[in-house]
C-alpha cells in the first residue's frame, strides 16, 4: 500500500526539513531533547523510552529522611536524557533530604523539572520568579550582593526554600519544599551541584 | 527587541491566529512582555481579542502614517501583553499592507513596533505572498503550523522553500523553530496513522512535541474573544499551550549550550 510519505510532495518536504530545522539546530536533536514523544500531553505515545518516575503517584509526598542518605554520584542517576535525569535527581534529592516536592527552573521560573509539585507549574513558574526577584533585589536594597537564599515559612509547618545558582552565567533556581524544622542546607548544595553536572 | 516569531502555514485555517494568541498569553503570563501582530489583512487577531472595542487603528494605519505606535499598540486590561490589530477596514487597506511589504516599510514598522519585547508573534497570512515573506524577513523563527491532513501536508513545499529562500537571500539567522500539529482529532485513526508515518521520516525534533486537540471552547473563546484560559472552565483546554511555552523555553536553552565542543572551549572557557 503507497504510504503518504511517498508521494513526491512529501518527498521534496522532508529533504527541505532535513536543510532548515536540523542543520539550524544542532542542539535541538532529538537526544538532547529528552524522552517525551510527540503527542505526550494527550497520551498519543504509544512505544518509546519509559516514562521516568512512574510509580511517582504511589510515593510518599512526605517521605521520612533516611537515616544514612547514600550518596549519589551523578553518573548513576537514572535516565537517557538531561530532563529525565534532572526528575530523577529531584526525586532521589527529596527522597534522601525528606522534602515533600522540588522544581528546577531558570531564570525566569520555567520549571526544567519538577518533583511532586503542589501547584500547577505555571503557579509554579510565577513563585519562583517573585522569590528570585526577591533574591536579586537584595543585592541593591540590603548592599549584599551574595544573597542566594531565601526561606519562607507558608503555613504554621511547611517552608518553602529558594536557592540561586548559575550555570553557563544564566540564573537558575532550584526550590524545595519541607518542614519548618528540617535542616535542608547541605542537601540543597549538594544536588545543586550535581543538576549543574547534569545541565552541562 | 527580543524573540520575533512568525506564526505561519501555507493553507488557510489550521490554527494559526488561535496559537499566537494562547500562546502569546500564556508567555504573558509567564512574565514575559509580549506584544502581538495582526499581519493578517483578514484581521482575525483584532476579532480574537475584541480589539475594535479598543480601536480600529492598526498596522494599515502605521503603514500609511495616519498613527504612530502609541495609537495603535493596545495593551491588555491586566498589561500583561499588548496586541496591534491589521486596521484593515477597506479593501484597498490590504493593497496597502501588500505595497509596505514590498518596499521594507513594513519590515521597518515591525522592527520598531518590537522594540522593548520580550517576544513578538506576528500572525502572518496564510500562503507565501509578499506580506508572508517580509514578516519572515524579520522574524528570528518560525512556528509552522500543520494538520494531519494530506492537503496540508503536500502542500509544505512551497513555504519550505520559501522559507529557505528568505533565509539564504535575506535573513540568515532565520530558524525554523517547530512544526506544531493542531486542531487533532483523537478518535480520528486516518491522522493517527498520517502523524505516525510522518513523524517517522523527518527529523525527529521539528515536531513541538506537544499537540494541540481541537475542542470546542476555542470556539467559544473565539466567541467571547478572549484567550482560551480566561473561558470558565478553559483552564484544561488552554494546557497544551502552558506546555507548549514550556518547550518553546526548553528549546531556547537547547540552542543556548547546543554546539560543538570547540565553539564551547572558545574564549574564556
Amino acid at each position: 500500500m503507497s504510504k503518504l510519505t511517498d508521494s513526491s510532495e512529501l518527498q521534496e518536504a522532508l529533504g527541505l526539513f532535513q536543510d532548515l530545522f536540523e542543520q539550524q539546530n544542532p542542539g535541538v536533536s532529538a537526544r538532547a531533547y529528552g524522552s517525551r514523544q510527540i503527542g505526550d500531553n494527550l497520551g498519543l505515545a504509544t512505544s518509546g523510552a519509559p516514562t521516568p518516575l512512574e510509580d511517582r503517584g504511589e510515593t510518599d509526598p512526605f517521605p521520612l529522611p533516611q537515616a544514612t542518605p547514600p550518596p549519589v554520584v551523578v553518573d548513576e542517576i537514572e535516565g537517557e536524557f538531561r530532563g529525565d535525569r534532572l526528575e530523577n535527581l529531584l526525586f532521589a534529592m527529596c527522597r534522601r533530604g525528606g522534602f515533600s516536592g522540588a522544581v528546577v527552573s531558570d531564570d525566569t521560573g520555567l520549571p526544567l523539572a519538577v518533583y511532586n509539585s503542589p501547584v500547577d507549574s505555571d503557579r509554579i513558574a510565577a513563585f519562583t520568579s517573585v522569590l528570585g526577584d526577591a533574591l536579586a533585589k537584595a543585592g541593591d536594597f540590603l548592599e549584599q550582593h551574595g544573597a542566594e537564599y531565601i526561606s519562607m515559612d507558608i503555613n504554621h509547618v511547611d517552608k518553602v526554600v529558594v536557592r540561586r545558582f548559575f550555570y553557563d552565567e544564566m540564573e537558575m533556581y532550584l526550590m524545595v519544599l519541607c518542614t519548618q524544622s528540617m535542616d535542608e542546607r547541605a542537601e540543597v548544595e549538594m544536588s545543586i551541584e550535581q543538576i549543574i553536572s547534569i545541565l552541562g | 527587541m527580543g524573540r520575533v516569531l512568525t506564526v505561519a502555514s501555507q493553507k488557510g485555517g489550521v490554527g494559526k491566529t488561535t496559537t499566537a494568541l494562547n500562546l502569546g498569553y500564556t508567555l504573558a503570563r509567564l512574565g514575559h512582555s509580549v506584544l502581538l501582530v495582526d499581519a493578517d489583512p483578514q484581521g482575525g487577531m483584532a476579532i480574537a481579542s475584541n480589539l475594535k472595542k479598543r480601536t480600529d487603528a492598526g498596522l494599515v494605519n502605521l503603514l500609511k502614517g495616519d498613527a504612530g505606535p502609541e495609537d495603535i499598540v493596545v495593551s491588555t486590561k491586566d498589561g500583561s501583553m499588548s496586541v496591534v490589530g491589521s486596521g484593515v477596514v477597506v479593501p484597498n487597506d490590504t493593497v496597502c499592507i501588500e505595497d509596505a511589504a514590498r518596499d521594507g516599510q513594513l519590515r521597518s514598522a515591525i522592527k520598531g513596533l518590537g522594540d522593548g519585547f520580550d517576544y513578538v508573534f506576528l500572525d502572518a497570512p496564510a500562503g507565501v505572498g509578499g506580506i508572508v515573506t517580509s514578516l519572515l524577513s524579520v522574524s528570528d523563527g518560525v512556528i509552522l503550523m500543520l494538520r494531519c491532513r494530506s492537503l496540508v501536508l503536500k502542500s509544505l513545499p512551497i513555504f519550505l522553500k520559501l522559507l529557505r529562500q528568505v533565509r539564504d537571500d535575506h535573513n540568515p539567522k532565520l530558524q525554523l523553530e517547530g512544526a506544531l500539529v493542531t486542531m487533532w482529532k483523537g478518535d480520528n485513526e486516518l491522522e493517527r496513522q498520517t502523524l505516525k508515518e510522518l513523524t517517522g521520516s523527518v527529523p525527529e525534533a521539528l515536531f513541538f512535541r506537544t499537540v494541540i486537540p481541537e475542542d470546542d471552547n476555542f470556539e467559544h473563546a473565539s466567541i467571547k474573544a478572549v484567550p482560551v484560559i480566561l473561558l470558565p472552565g478553559g483552564r484544561e483546554t488552554a494546557r497544551p499551550y502552558l506546555e507548549l511555552a514550556m518547550e518553546m523555553k526548553e528549546r531556547e536553552l537547547l540552542r543556548g549550550i547546543g554546539g560543538d565542543v570547540d565553539e564551547q572551549t572558545d574564549g574564556l572557557f
